[in-house]
């Protein structure tokens, strides 16, 4: 690439830095979902009746979801391996699946979320369910930022070719989504595994 | 940076750590669903298999703590877990007692 020579500010210097504040960023983001745990923790027996999550979810269903979001995690990272050898379609096409697979997971975390909704057992069910809501939907939340994230950075590598700044942003965006994933083995395994089955 | 991490490194970590997890999260699925084990050693096990997890991504995936001194991003990630752990095992612990000492119907796990 062309790009890749231009004599921009966009130094080693500045990747190093700019990874280091995303680490930063990802730090806090870890805090605001211990605190969200925190509050499942406190709240997960407290049904008020309602249905507990033995009742509710449906652990092979979440299985294929993590499996969705693991295969995510590792295209997105093969994805910035492709964008630092600066190989402008492979890059395309790895980001493109992890869009797509992050989508599968969306689509199926919206849909136990309706499904939860329409049988009554929404977040105003109990405060189990306004934590598990809170909790899981914020992870969604993530996911569909990090979705309209990849839309935003493939743009312009599409149009323009892989600048410097481009892979530091893909790299950027690599970390968001394999973060997403460590996060979300810990939503699966106590919220999921541990609620679903005690 | 490319000259520290050829591309083939790169991706043998990246099939590692997803390789790694996959199992892990089979064996946690498996773990949890075949009812062979009591709730608290469940929970014991499932928290070791997930943090397990967790450290093979942290490191392989995302490259924490490789990385030349001063390691700030694990200084900072040390200090966020110690946080985290306070923040989670401490909200549990009180809220626990809370329940117990106002007779609260919530068995312990």
């Amino acid at each position: 690439m062309s790009h890749a020579h231009t004599a921009d500010y966009d130094g080693e210097d500045v990747y190093a830095k700019t990874l280091f504040g995303f680490w930063v960023y990802l730090f806090t983001d870890f805090m605001l979902f211990a605190t969200l745990f925190a509050t499942y923790g406190v709240l997960y027996k407290s049904t008020f009746g309602g249905p507990s999550g033995a009742e509710l979810f449906c652990l092979s269903y979440t299985l294929v979801q993590t499996f969705f979001l693991l295969a995510a995690s590792i295209t997105s990272g093969v994805g910035a391996a492709m964008a630092h050898r600066h190989q402008r379609v492979p890059t395309l096409v790895w980001f493109g699946m992890t869009f797509l697979l992050g989508l599968c997971f969306m689509g199926m975390q919206m849909q136990e979320f309706s499904h939860l909704i329409q049988t009554g057992n929404s977040f105003t069910r109990s405060a189990f369910l306004s934590a598990f809501f809170t909790l899981v939907g914020t992870h969604t939340l993530h996911i569909f930022f990090g979705l309209l994230w990849i839309l935003v950075l493939l743009f312009p590598v599409w149009r323009h070719g892989l600048t410097k700044r481009c892979v530091r942003r893909l790299s950027c965006l690599k970390m968001f989504w394999q973060f997403l994933n460590v996060l979300w083995i810990f939503i699966f395994s106590i919220v999921y595994l541990l609620g679903g089955t005690t | 940076m490319q000259q520290n991490h050829p591309w083939n490194r790169e991706i043998k970590s990246l099939v590692a750590s997803g390789v790694t997890s996959a199992l892990l999260t089979v064996i946690t699925y498996w773990g949890a669903i075949s009812h062979a084990l009591k709730v608290g050693e469940l929970v014991a096990i499932l928290l070791i298999l997930t943090t397990i997890q967790a450290g093979v991504q942290l490191v392989f995936s995302m490259h924490l703590g490789i990385e030349p001194k001063p390691r700030w991003n694990l200084i900072f990630f040390i200090f966020t877990v110690v946080i985290m752990i306070a923040v989670v095992a401490g909200s549990m612990w009180i809220m626990y007692h809370l329940n117990y000492n106002m007779m609260m119907p919530m068995e312990k796990p």
